[in-house]
């Protein structure tokens, strides 16, 4: 069996560096496709990787364990990559993709078109329906994408992602459920024609 | 009574199972009776499915893991040297 999070944390705060190595070994993964995720490439997530695991083990000795390791570390995972969003947007002159995310659940229009569920297209292995999901993600404003990613990726449930944005349970459940229905409108799109039988 | 719209509010919550059984035999009711309903019930669900899939972790490049720990290695000896 293994050794739980809080003991790896009790050991590390006492100065065993290999018990913080083995936190390191446990979230490294899902940090790394967290950050990837939101920054977009592999160089930015590599840096948070590095500043989000520096940072834990700066501010460990305060970690009182009040939440679970693993919230208080996609907080601070979180809070490096959303930084780093806002400085390259400063950078930036002009903003070439502007996610839009307007429309609401009232606006959705009865829809008599395909049923693109069944259609042998649907599937990841074509690469133009991976292509043209990942794109939609990329395109979810930054607050509703990363509801999506801790909630999808990273396996944490509504509470949790509460918790590690300082957001409200019923924000988390909105933002999820705009992000969900954004990307169902964006497959549509693309299957727009195709029909159920592909 | 759920609709088209409500529907498109409870989507969500029924695919997390948050929603009471009355309600949800009420949306498999509606979604068996309206094909409009049933469109966006179905592409809904395939595109949380697609997403699943999606969401599979990326691996670590091993540079970066080499990086990550002799950055970490480098960064805590100058901490503790403090």
């Amino acid at each position: 069996m293994s050794v739980s999070d809080e003991i790896l944390v009790k050991k590390s705060q006492k100065g065993d560096y290999l018990s913080f190595e083995e936190l390191v070994k446990r979230y490294e993964k899902k940090i790394y496709s967290l950050a990837y995720r939101i920054m977009g490439n592999k160089e930015d997530a590599s840096d948070v990787l590095q500043e989000t695991f520096l940072q834990a083990f700066k501010k460990l000795s305060g970690f009182k364990g009040k939440a679970k390791f693993s919230t208080w570390l996609y907080r601070i995972a979180v809070n490096i990559c959303l930084m780093r969003k806002r400085k390259q947007k400063k950078m930036e002159t002009v903003s070439l993709d502007v996610p839009i995310l307007t429309k609401k659940e009232d606006e959705i229009k009865r829809e008599l078109g395909d049923d693109w569920s069944e259609s042998p297209l649907a599937t990841l292995e074509n690469k133009e329906v991976k292509k043209t999901l990942s794109e939609a993600i990329g395109l979810l404003p930054e607050e509703y994408r990363t509801v999506f990613l801790l909630r999808g990726l990273n396996g944490l449930s509504n509470e949790e992602v509460a918790k590690v944005l300082k957001i409200s349970l019923p924000a988390v459940k909105s933002r999820l459920h705009r992000a969900r229905l954004f990307l169902r409108d964006k497959l549509s799109q693309y299957f727009q024609g195709y029909g159920s039988g592909g | 009574m759920i609709d088209f719209k409500r529907l498109c509010e409870l989507l969500t919550d029924y695919f997390d199972e948050e929603l009471e059984s009355d309600i949800c035999s009420e949306i498999d009711e509606l979604v068996s009776e309206d094909f409009g309903c049933k469109v966006l019930f179905n592409t809904f669900n395939k595109t949380l499915q697609l997403c699943e899939e999606m969401e599979e972790e990326i691996e670590v490049p091993e540079e970066v893991h080499i990086r990550l720990y002799e950055f970490l290695k480098i960064e805590i000896r100058r901490e503790e040297e403090i």
